[in-house]
């Protein structure tokens, strides 16, 4: 082809694209609206009037104005510091446990790897047995992590999933530059450093995300595990209060009081507790929502590229 | 390398495994799993022939697997579809608004999906105003037996198609770009890029995702099922997770409910390992 | 490489850090034994002696342990006995998976736990060396338990084993029956509308349910009044009693007897086909709202807030505060509640909630000092400390913000009824976070208050005022109904024994049967069985072995009964 030829070729090729685009671009702006719903819906009804939140009356955008929940969320010190612990957890734990399941998988991925088959069974095999809870919590207690951060963190350093597909991801990568460096008489943690390392950003990006998403959601350990340290809690514990909250609707027990004046107060505040789990909901996703956009950048950027162009 | 993973798994899963024992015995709260004084009731299989001839084991078993695969076949083309079109597109902000977008649903919690799916497929709802333009008579979807696969198919999808979608965009990202330019060069349109590099680039992925659903086939969202369960649905929504969830947590059968665990698993074990032999054999690609 | 080396090095800081976390918790940890190890044998007035609890967090806003009513039992106990007194939660729903796990890994216990386990469970756990009997304990540190279990002895029976042996005490003994009785509320402005004087059997129920439709009493243009509730528990004990239908809870519970003293099932007689095939008839012409199984308290709202419900059972105070609520949308709104409830017979049937699910404390093995635990449940169960966990903080201060009721003329009330001062309703409407201070609920310390028939006819009279009580029913229910409740409390429920070990094990064998009965009786009301089906569904109960299931419950309550006589 000559060069000319190339020139006409694009121009067909925009000209055809251009109603492509309007079609793709559609499709997905109808789909982003779809899934938007329920997030306006939320946020609507944690800043609605709590009254017309508990009748029903909220279904898409507010209905009144209201920051009680709010002001109930914001007014315990406790929360903030649960939103402190979450945070603590969800950076120590996705750190430590990417830099684990890379190396993992990158010890993985060699060919040259002694037992390789059987270390991929034993690695395999937790993700479909596991001996249940009481004895995990036994295990727990006689390693005397019981009540520590260590029975939080250590169990979460290891995760079989990221291990798979850090390991597919780094088999993928060029076998050319490994070799070459190794050759260059560079050590496996200096080649893990300095060359998988880098060109891995997409899939750490990604893994941290599913990582970090797991943490900040996760409560249960913390309640099995570390009862005694109720400082440690995290956001989620309130989230699941507040959900638990919101669904009693036997919550308000006249205690043998019928003023109406009385009546109507503990209705009131019975109406903004069901609207708190909303406003939890909407105060504990806020932070994942702000970090998405800047890790984003590492999934739509070409990983290869600056590495292949040696 | 390996060593912190081998050593944290020895630690955490792999000693904690001989609780799979109680599965084998007549576990009572207190007495130990493994007994050195030998006061452990070993049952051997009981548990297993009990779950195999309870009345409700077609029930469950049949409804977990209906689900399990409508789910896969339904659910698991969306994400790559959506990938691939979310890679044609070239202006960045609107690329990064919408991925923001779709992968919110997936930070809803399933308490309120399901109460969202109720109020939005009631017979008040928004879905039965439209169905009764066209003459539709309203139900209320969530009490109707007909209903519950499609309300469970679509909620999943609708919740995960995003977040899953981010996978597959993270693989596409990796494409070798020389091979787009090459392809240009060579006159391939934007379809034959698409069949030609995009969706081999990403065929160990899609490989390895499709592997991981199938050895989760016995498995199924217990918790919204819960949420969602009512008597007059109960004949095409109990599936083993909440009959595990009834017979075990609620009247306190641990060795039973642990054996029904147990068996799930092994099929599921066994069902990854079956894919991944066939998986290797016909493209090469494979878990390990 | 810097990087890489960089990277190293935050890894190992972060482990170093968490290695001294980790550390310094254990360390605590050790400490708080140790001392509490040395109180136990020293002296008392040196080091308090530390008592932790392990119960549910019912999905409260603020830590239970937080709340101004459990710091001020904390000093109480602190200063009375030198304990000090720490709580330990869990979430609501997953309570049961801590109490289980922690009990089955048998070490590091807490002091006392107080959960609902069944009386089987009791027993292993006690086989098992996990909990101790609390009998000895009772005699020396207990005085207040003791009259108790001398007043009612059943709760010595129901919690304990064959041999004799307490091995837990109820958290909350309320023999005050308003806490149990559960009626319908109609709306009585309706009944109004549609020309009917109150309505007093199934049959006078459904006409004026159909009427409100008919008439479009809401005037919605739909006809879309209906009675609903919470799934089918409360309507057992509101409509299913006028059919005679005897204390239907869930299949594996609803054990009743006949004059004779057999035991049998109340899901499979006659009386209960009566009665759901009554409900069949209100679900297919759409009286009873579609969804009333399932419905979470926010689609409840959604209806009681768009004026469609024409009736739903409750606790007794549901009526007042859903007329308030659907007032304060702007229409006016009456709900009544009907008392005593429908009856076929036109005589009065009065039925409470059993006194067994309220759980309880059990003491564990790790107790370092039980008299101390000991000391902590009979202060619960003195009215000090009844008072104090149920009315809230202040209330020993001079009863800040209550005051003993003045009763309404004829009635006798039992010593601790108390209301609202001037001064509590002041400081109420101010802060309205107040009622959260306060105990109701909670289970910090167990509480027993034994009340009469009287006082709900006095609390009763305040809420509907006495008029519209009268209006329901001609009751003059505390005359009759539940004057009658005063002695027979209790009633429905059947009491048994704790199970022999060969009856537990053969029990295990028949939770299919239960989970069938129960989806049962709901299908057939909700038409996705066939009522023409009934025989069919008690044929198949027999072959999954209900007859035997029967016999082994017979057991329990003759070996019960044996007991209790031999108290007498």
């Amino acid at each position: 082809m000559s060069v000319t030829d190339i020139k006409n070729y694009n121009k067909r090729l925009k000209v055809h694209s251009y109603y492509v685009d309007i079609i793709i671009y559609c499709l997905i702006g109808i789909v982003s609206l779809i899934t938007l719903f329920p997030f306006i819906y939320i946020l609507s009804a944690s800043i609605s009037d709590p009254m017309e939140v508990v009748s029903g009356n909220v279904w898409f955008l507010p209905v009144g104005f209201s920051l009680a929940s709010y002001f109930r969320v914001f007014t315990s010190s406790a929360i903030f510091r649960a939103f402190a612990n979450s945070v603590f957890f969800t950076l120590i734990i996705t750190l430590i446990n990417i830099l684990n399941s890379m190396m993992a998988g990158y010890a993985l991925s060699k060919k040259g790897l002694v037992f390789r088959k059987g270390i991929v069974i034993f690695i395999l095999i937790p993700m479909y047995f596991s001996g249940g809870l009481i004895p995990s919590f036994i295990i727990m207690t006689k390693l005397g992590l019981y009540n520590t951060l260590g029975a939080i963190i250590l169990p979460s350093i290891v995760s079989i999933w990221n291990i798979i597909l850090a390991r597919t991801y780094i088999h993928g990568l060029p076998a050319s530059i490994k070799e070459a460096a190794i050759i260059d008489g560079a050590s496996e943690f200096c080649v893990f450093g300095s060359i998988i390392m880098p060109m891995s950003k997409s899939i750490i990006a990604v893994l941290s995300l599913y990582t970090a998403l797991g943490v900040w959601n996760s409560w249960f350990n913390y309640m099995i595990y570390i009862p005694k340290l109720t400082d440690w809690h995290p956001l989620q514990m309130f989230l699941t209060k507040a959900l638990i909250w919101g669904n009693m609707n036997s919550a308000i027990s006249s205690g043998g009081n019928v003023d109406p004046q009385i009546i109507k107060n503990k209705l009131i505040m019975a109406a903004v507790g069901s609207q708190l789990k909303y406003t939890v909901m909407v105060v504990s996703s806020v932070p994942v929502i702000l970090i998405y956009p800047f890790i984003q950048k590492y999934f739509i950027k070409g990983a290869l590229l600056g590495s292949l162009k040696e | 390398m390996l060593l912190p993973t081998i050593m944290l798994l020895f630690l955490f899963c792999y000693l904690p495994m001989y609780g799979i024992l109680i599965s084998f015995q007549k576990y009572k709260i207190g007495s130990d799993i493994i007994s050195i004084s030998g006061n452990t009731e070993w049952v051997g299989l009981l548990h297993f022939k009990t779950f195999i001839n309870s009345i409700f084991f077609s029930r469950v078993f049949g409804n977990t697997i209906r689900l399990s695969v409508l789910n896969l076949i339904y659910g698991f083309w969306v994400p790559i579809v959506f990938a691939l079109l979310i890679n044609e597109i070239r202006c960045m902000w609107f690329k990064k608004l919408t991925q923001t977008f779709v992968y919110l649903p997936y930070f809803i919690s399933t308490v309120v999906v399901v109460a969202m799916l109720m109020s939005i497929t009631g017979t008040e709802g928004a879905v039965n105003k439209l169905t009764s333009l066209l003459g539709v008579e309203p139900v209320n979807m969530i009490n109707s037996p007909g209903h519950f696969d499609v309300l469970y198919v679509a909620s999943n999808i609708w919740q995960t198609f995003g977040y899953c979608s981010i996978i597959y965009i993270a693989a596409m990202a990796s494409i070798d770009p020389t091979l787009y330019e090459a392809a240009i060069v060579d006159g391939a349109n934007r379809l034959h890029k698409v069949i030609h590099i995009t969706i081999p680039g990403i065929l160990p992925t899609i490989i390895i995702l499709l592997i991981l659903s199938i050895g989760s086939l016995l498995g199924s969202n217990t918790e919204k099922i819960l949420l969602m369960l009512n008597p007059k649905i109960v004949d095409r929504a109990d599936v083993i997770g909440t009959y595990v969830y009834h017979v075990g947590l609620q009247k306190g059968k641990y060795s039973y409910s642990a054996a029904v665990g147990l068996f799930t698993n092994i099929i599921n074990f066994i069902l990854v390992f079956g894919t991944n032999i066939i998986s290797r054999r016909t493209t090469n690609y494979s878990l390990w | 490489m810097k990087r890489f080396i960089a990277l190293v090095l935050i890894t190992l800081m972060m482990f170093g850090v968490l290695a001294g976390c980790g550390a310094k918790d254990n360390v605590q940890i050790d400490n708080n034994q140790s001392s509490q190890g040395n109180s136990a044998d020293s002296t008392k007035k040196s080091e308090p002696t530390k008592i932790t609890l392990l119960m549910t967090e019912t999905g409260a806003e603020w830590n239970h342990k937080d709340t101004p009513n459990f710091k001020q039992i904390q000093k109480v106990l602190l200063d009375k006995f030198n304990i000090q007194y720490e709580l330990e939660t869990a979430l609501g729903n997953e309570f049961e998976t801590t109490v289980t796990t922690r009990f089955a890994s048998g070490e590091q216990l807490p002091d006392i736990v107080n959960y609902r386990y069944p009386s089987e469970k009791l027993n292993e756990l006690y086989k098992n060396g996990l909990i101790i009997k609390l009998n000895d304990l009772i005699n020396q540190y207990g005085p207040e338990v003791k009259k108790l279990i001398k007043m009612r002895p059943l709760v010595a029976v129901a919690n304990g084993d064959r041999e004799g042996n307490i091995l837990r005490l109820p958290a909350s003994y309320i023999e005050n029956p308003q806490h149990r009785i559960t009626v319908l509320h109609v709306r009585n402005d309706w009944l109004k509308k549609v020309g009917m004087d109150g309505v007093k059997t199934p049959d006078e129920l459904y006409t004026a349910i159909k009427a409100f439709q008919e008439k479009d009493v809401n005037e919605s243009g739909k006809p879309d009044e209906v009675l609903t509730g919470f799934g089918n528990l409360d309507f057992n004990m509101t409509i299913g009693s006028a059919f005679g239908v005897k204390y239907m809870v869930n299949a594996a519970d609803s054990w009743y007897t006949d004059s004779n003293g057999k035991i049998y099932n109340t899901f499979l007689t006659p009386e209960t086909k009566q009665y759901v095939t009554y409900m069949n008839k209100l679900y297919s012409e759409k009286l009873l709202d579609e969804s009333y199984i399932t419905q979470t308290g926010e689609q409840y709202n959604e209806k009681l807030y768009n004026n469609r419900i024409a009736g739903c059972p409750g606790p007794w105070w549901d009526g007042v505060l859903n007329s308030q609520r659907v007032s304060d949308k702007g229409f006016d709104v009456e709900y009544i509640p009907l008392i005593p409830p429908l009856s076929a017979t036109g005589k009065p049937t009065v039925y409470l909630k059993d006194l067994g699910g309220y759980g309880g404390y059990m003491v564990t093995k790790d107790c370092k000092d039980p008299s101390a635990a000991m000391k902590i449940i009979n202060w619960g169960y003195s009215l000090e400390g009844s008072v104090m966990n149920y009315y809230g903080e202040s209330t020993l201060e001079g009863g800040d913000y209550y005051k003993k009721t003045t009763p309404l003329e004829g009635l006798k009330l039992p010593d601790y009824s108390m209301e609202y001062t001037e001064k509590g309703k002041a400081a109420i409407k101010e802060e309205p976070l107040l009622w959260t201070k306060m105990g109701w609920n909670a289970e910090f310390s167990p509480k027993v208050l034994i009340g009469n028939a009287d006082s709900i006819a006095q609390e009763f009279f305040q809420a509907f005022g006495v008029e519209k009580c009268g209006l329901a029913a001609d009751v003059q229910f505390n005359k009759k109904g539940l004057k009658d409740a005063e002695f027979t409390y209790g009633i429905p429920a059947v009491n048994f024994v704790s199970p022999t070990e060969e009856q537990t094990e053969k029990w295990e064998n028949y939770t299919d049967l239960w989970i069938y009965m129960d989806e049962q009786i709901s299908k057939f009301i909700t038409s996705v069985e066939p009522l023409s089906n009934w025989d069919e569904f008690v044929a198949k109960c027999e072959k999954m072995g209900i007859k035997d299931a029967t016999q082994i419950k017979q057991e329990q309550y003759d070996a019960y009964k044996k007991i209790m006589s031999g108290l007498e």
